[in-house]
């Protein structure tokens, strides 16, 4: 305890007062008003009997001199006393103890209080400083998680950004069956005392009693495991556990927790919703994620239903347009195009004839050899499709891939006569992949070329209609029985 | 205790200095602290304290001007720097990579980390 400014109120207190004080910490003085004065003989024998009896005392001695004093320190443990004395130089009354007697009482009351605040100020400062961390680990997660798509991936990121800020032994994530989703357990494992922790995570899942998942607080805590035998038999150390529901409104996703085999602590209030609050996060993503995928998987259906619908007036064509997005995607990853440049391709393969759907069937489904002016007909097609698609923003990348796939390496394709790299890359691709199938293909005028010859021809081609790189890379795809695999879907 | 490293805080809101205070002193450093930037420039130059933490919003002398102030002396006698700021904008990023020593605390931060970032400049592990 920091008594120097006690040592200095006191020492100006003797020099107005007659009186001199001392404070004693257990049986020694540590500090006197009377430094180089005679003091009292019995000072020892009142402090004895302070600390004794844990309050005022007083011992009348000779010559009117009264020696008086009160404990220090809190009320269940005093670590010492104050006591004071008067001057021999001045007589003192009774009036005068009693004043004494609460003066003391008063200042000890003072010193204590200052020493309880400052306790629970170091409390309270401590209890502020883990709420910083909590603060500090939910505003990283927030921040970073907003922007994820759900995957395996990130609640392995989730999981390392949790384990270095919670002082646990086990963080896991259990997400339960759904649908075609098969059940994912991610743990993170800070100690060896867990040999198989996805293990212990499933029974320690299954011995949550059931009605637990309606619980409004939407967690389960149980801070000793021998509290419960369904739990002390899931290991042989105790542990406690808290596992908080990966839920958003009506869907229930599984459960994120944490454990720790320090049973000296339980887990705090504010441990219990920083938890939850991730776990409402995890329900988020995963909720958006579903909803995204959905709607997405609706746009790919409806689209193909529609390209669907065109290839159905022209007899040759069915699935032509699957196969071209097919072959085109597998050049796309060989090219190693990045995410985007392989979405607008995958949109542009897939609808790169639909300009068609403004050609007559007869000159699509035309035998002969088609007349100058079929042919200028069917010309138009790359750019109708195009005009077709302006409107759709979210396409706008794959248009130029839908405008060009008919121009020629050499230049003397249609619509605006490009040669090489003029060319747009998706152009190109789409190019190599719809002039394949189509020779591998039946058509109107000419019966479909086995594979290798359809490739002979390609071959041919290059430098002059097609790209002699993309040549190459497809001829590098379809060696390598990638393309085999479409010949068994086109039979079956 | 002589041969303890010592750290000055200087911000201008009490909790923060006594959070930063605890933990440090529980990680055995000795703790400095100044309310405003004119008070820490003077601790700076009296006590010569092995860290500055500082805050960039603060009346009077800010954070950044003590920065400016201070990054001159560091060619002598080197601290760290640890601004705080509740968030890193580009030119902050811009004119602290300039200075030398310095490193950046978002608010809100996490006293651990802050006393893992001063281990480390001191090379003391754990």
């Amino acid at each position: 305890m920091d008594t120097s400014r006690l040592q200095a109120f006191l020492t100006s207190l003797a020099e107005i007062s007659h009186w001199q004080f001392e404070i004693w910490e257990r049986q020694e003085p540590i500090f006197t008003t009377a430094a180089g004065w005679p003091q009292p003989a019995d000072r020892e024998a009142l402090v004895a009997k302070i600390m004794n009896e844990g309050m005022f005392q007083q011992i009348n001695g000779e010559n009117g001199r009264f020696l008086a004093g009160a404990p220090l320190g809190s009320e269940s443990m005093h670590s010492g006393a104050i006591i004071a004395w008067n001057d021999n130089s001045r007589d003192s009354s009774p009036f005068d103890i009693a004043a004494l007697a609460s003066f003391l009482g008063g200042l000890t009351e003072i010193i204590d209080d200052g020493l309880t605040v400052r306790m629970e100020l170091e409390k309270t400062t401590e209890e502020l400083g883990r709420s910083f961390e909590d603060l500090y680990l939910y505003a990283r997660i927030t921040g970073w998680i907003k922007t994820m798509r759900f995957s395996a991936g990130m609640l392995d990121e989730l999981i390392n950004q949790v384990k270095d800020t919670l002082r646990v032994d086990l963080i896991f994530v259990y997400l339960a069956e759904r649908g075609s989703e098969k059940k994912l357990i991610k743990t993170c494992g800070l100690n060896g005392k867990l040999r198989n922790r996805c293990d212990f995570v499933e029974r320690l899942i299954g011995a949550i009693p059931e009605t637990a998942t309606v619980l409004t607080e939407r967690y389960f805590v149980v801070n000793d495991s021998r509290s419960l035998p369904c739990f002390a038999e899931l290991h042989g150390e105790p542990f406690r556990a808290l596992t908080a529901m990966i839920q958003n409104n009506e869907n229930f996703y599984g459960w994120f927790g944490v454990a720790s085999f320090n049973v000296n602590k339980i887990f705090h209030r504010s441990e219990l919703r920083l938890l939850s609050s991730i776990a409402e996060q995890i329900a988020v993503v995963i909720t958006n994620t579903d909803l995204y995928r959905d709607r997405e998987q609706f746009i790919i259906d409806m689209v193909k239903s529609l390209v669907s619908a065109i290839e159905a007036k022209d007899a040759y064509t069915r699935g032509h347009s699957e196969r071209v997005s097919y072959y085109s995607m597998l050049m796309a990853q060989r090219l190693d195009l990045d995410d985007q440049q392989q979405t607008y391709l995958h949109w542009a393969s897939i609808l790169h004839d639909i300009g068609k759907i403004g050609i007559s069937e007869h000159i699509l489904n035309k035998t002969g050899r088609l007349t100058a002016e079929e042919y200028e007909l069917v010309k138009i097609h790359p750019a109708k499709g195009c005009n077709i698609l302006k409107p759709l923003e979210p396409l706008a990348g794959s248009l130029p891939g839908i405008v060009h796939h008919h121009e020629r390496y050499d230049g003397s394709g249609y619509p605006d006569g490009l040669r090489g790299e003029e060319i747009p890359l998706l152009a190109r691709i789409i190019a190599v992949a719809d002039t394949f199938d189509a020779l591998n293909s039946n058509r109107a005028y000419r019966l479909a070329k086995p594979h290798p010859e359809a490739l002979d021809i390609v071959k041919s081609l290059a430098g002059k209609d097609l790209d002699p790189m993309l040549v190459l890379i497809l001829e590098e795809i379809l060696s390598q029985g990638e393309g085999t695999w479409l010949e068994e879907r086109k039979a079956g | 205790m002589a041969g303890n490293k010592r750290i000055l805080i200087v911000d201008d809101e009490a909790p923060i200095r006594r959070v930063i205070e605890l933990k440090l002193k529980n990680g055995g450093y000795d703790v400095l602290s100044a309310t405003n930037g004119e008070e820490g420039m003077r601790i700076i130059a009296d006590e010569k304290p092995d860290v500055v933490i500082t805050d960039i919003n603060m009346p009077g002398l800010d954070g950044k001007r003590l920065c400016e102030m201070t990054d001159p002396i560091k060619g002598e006698r080197p601290f760290l720097t640890v601004i705080m700021t509740a968030r890193i904008m580009p030119d902050e990023r811009l004119w602290v990579s300039e200075m030398r020593d310095t490193m950046f605390m978002e608010k809100p931060f996490s006293p651990s980390r802050l006393l893992e970032g001063i281990d480390r400049y001191f090379g003391v592990k754990r």
